[in-house]
């Protein structure tokens, strides 16, 4: 029986299943019984026998792949890292085009994500934790949508970054946004006091406090500007330079901020908020740009729906648009130019073709070398 | 540990945002493994290959709902065996009952037997051994020791009690023991 027992407890210390108590026992029982030491230190060298742990040949996962577009009824899926890296002008065409592309494109997207998902927190358990913050960016050409651990949706245009974490728990829900997004934030309500949770978007020249609704932010540290367009619901507003006056937006107004010494020194109601004169106010409350009659798109947001979308836009707003939606770099050589304004959507459409309609209506020169946009 | 989170991230890549580096280096963590746990049950490599692939086609078919899950490994492990029973039944043309009438080959390692200080004539003796153990303990014993798997994960798997699954492996491990030489003696004369 004894003997039974032994092997029984060696069985689970192998297997990592036994209690403090239970090796105690079988420590003990082995020193009563050296006649069974060495079987047991056998076993423990035959257990831990493990076959070196060899790379799994590529092989097996493009098999697997090819299985898997055949699967999808897709033509043959490639991994190749490379492609989406070489050529971004032409490729974005075809990203565009074919769903499959657009898996692609995510990919290439994600692989360039820098996520710290180091701590999962289930909405259920909610004592404190270190809590790692939580990066999520996209690169020029890429666009991302993430769902927020409170279900809040945000679609993350190009070379954008958002970052959450620290005080994404509990009563308070941050995050801090350098670039393009729209939030589609989702109620929350404190379990404990039953009050409403504010949703905080932090930027470089203001804060965004809301409670459930659906907006645009736009906030490109090389813009002049930081934009809010409210598209349903309510935020309020404050400037980091004015921290005491709050500025409520109602559905369909915008709100645009000068970033440097973003002060308020007057609000108008501009109703074209193009271009940014140096003598203009720091700050302009307008309304949000509906795309022709239709009421639920509006140009702020049309990115959302994979659109490039302009209206009356001044050319030195739209160039570094452009830039990041094809992941390109323009160089105007004729100063001239930044003069002009466009309108005009554009959808699933390559590089070459939205140079070609914007250099057709206004009559400039331009060229397109790998990633290098050159226009004069 | 550390192995969990690395899995709960890749789930989290995958579910957000069709990351396909985080699907390949899935596919790779649990390559092997998974293909010996369906070789157990198919004994044909390619055949077991194809069910592992056919567990991930399944995996990007549900990766909306990846968060939702939480032990893949678990849930990997099952999708497999039913996998292996659906080929099973298709292929043999008589429905598995219970997994103790299958025949269910294990696949332990018992390699480099200088590091084990065991003779090649023992090692013979223990794979011998192994093969008497009833199909579902012979199983049971590979996932604990090969696949480094926790009792309850096993028993979440085979839809088993986690008090069979300890019985298993101690009576596996009971049966082995008693196979291996008594003293240096003894070993000894059996070396030679």
């Amino acid at each position: 029986m004894n003997e039974e027992r032994v092997w029984f407890l060696l069985s689970i210390q192998l297997s990592g299943e036994a209690t403090p108590k239970e090796l105690e026992e079988l420590n003990s029982l082995l020193k009563q019984h050296p006649e069974w030491e060495l079987r047991a230190e056998l076993m423990r060298n035959m257990w831990r026998s493990k076959r070196p742990s060899s790379p799994v040949a590529a092989s097996h996962f493009d098999k697997h792949l090819q299985r898997l577009s055949n699967h999808l009824a897709l033509p043959a899926l490639q991994f190749d890292n490379e492609t989406t890296e070489s050529d971004p002008a032409e490729t974005t065409t075809e990203r565009r085009r074919n769903p499959l592309r657009w898996l692609w494109a995510a990919t290439a997207a994600a692989a360039c994500l820098v996520i710290f998902l180091l701590v999962y927190m289930p909405a259920t358990k909610r004592e404190a934790k270190p809590v790692a913050s939580n990066t999520i960016s996209t690169r020029p050409g890429s666009k991302s949508k993430v769902e927020l651990p409170d279900g809040t949706q945000v679609w993350l245009n190009a070379d954008s970054k958002l970052t959450y974490g620290q005080n994404f728990s509990g009563n308070t829900r941050e995050v801090t946004l350098i670039g393009e997004a729209y939030f589609d934030v989702a109620h929350a309500s404190s379990p404990e006091t039953g009050k409403r949770i504010p949703f905080i978007i932090h930027t470089n020249s203001i804060d965004i406090k809301v409670l459930g609704t659906a907006f645009n932010v736009r906030s490109y540290p090389a813009e002049k500007t930081t934009e809010t367009a409210l598209i349903r619901g309510s935020v309020e507003i404050t400037l980091h330079n004015s921290p005491d006056k709050k500025i409520v937006l109602k559905p369909d107004e915008k709100l645009i901020v000068k970033n440097d010494n973003a002060a308020v020194i007057s609000t108008a109601n501009n109703d074209s908020s193009a271009g940014w004169p140096d003598n203009e106010p720091v700050m302009t409350l307008s309304r949000i740009r509906p795309y022709k009659q239709d009421t639920t798109s509006h140009f702020e947001t049309m990115w959302v729906k994979n659109k490039l979308a302009f209206e009356n836009e001044a050319f030195d707003r739209m160039l570094p648009e452009i830039e990041r939606w094809y992941n390109v770099t323009i160089v105007l050589k004729n100063e001239s130019l930044n003069g002009l304004h466009f309108t005009g959507v554009f959808e699933n459409k390559s590089l070459a073709d939205v140079m070609e309609a914007l250099s057709i209506s206004r009559g400039f020169h331009y060229e397109i070398k790998g990633d290098r946009v050159t226009i004069w | 540990m550390n192995d969990l989170y690395h899995i709960r991230s890749l789930q989290e890549r995958i579910a957000l945002y069709e990351d396909m580096q985080a699907y390949h280096a899935l596919y790779d963590l649990f390559f092997h493994n998974l293909h010996r746990f369906c070789y157990s049950f198919v004994k044909s490599s390619e055949t077991a290959e194809e069910i592992v692939s056919d567990v991930f086609i399944k995996l990007w078919q549900i990766r909306n709902k990846l968060p939702e899950i939480e032990n893949l490994k678990v849930y990997l492990y099952q999708i497999a065996k039913n996998f292996c029973l659906n080929y099973i039944t298709r292929h043999f043309k008589n429905p598995v009952a219970s997994l103790d009438e299958m025949d269910i080959e294990a696949v332990i390692c018992l390699d480099n037997p200088e590091e084990l200080c065991i003779s090649a004539d023992i090692i013979n003796t223990i794979q011998q051994t192994i093969k008497q153990l009833p199909p579902q303990c012979r199983l049971i014993f590979q996932m604990v020791k090969e696949d480094g798997m926790r009792y309850k994960e096993v028993a979440d798997i085979l839809h088993i009690s986690v008090l069979t699954v300890r019985n298993q492996v101690a009576i596996a491990t009971r049966k082995i023991a008693e196979a291996l030489p008594a003293s240096i003696r003894e070993s000894a004369i059996r070396l030679r």
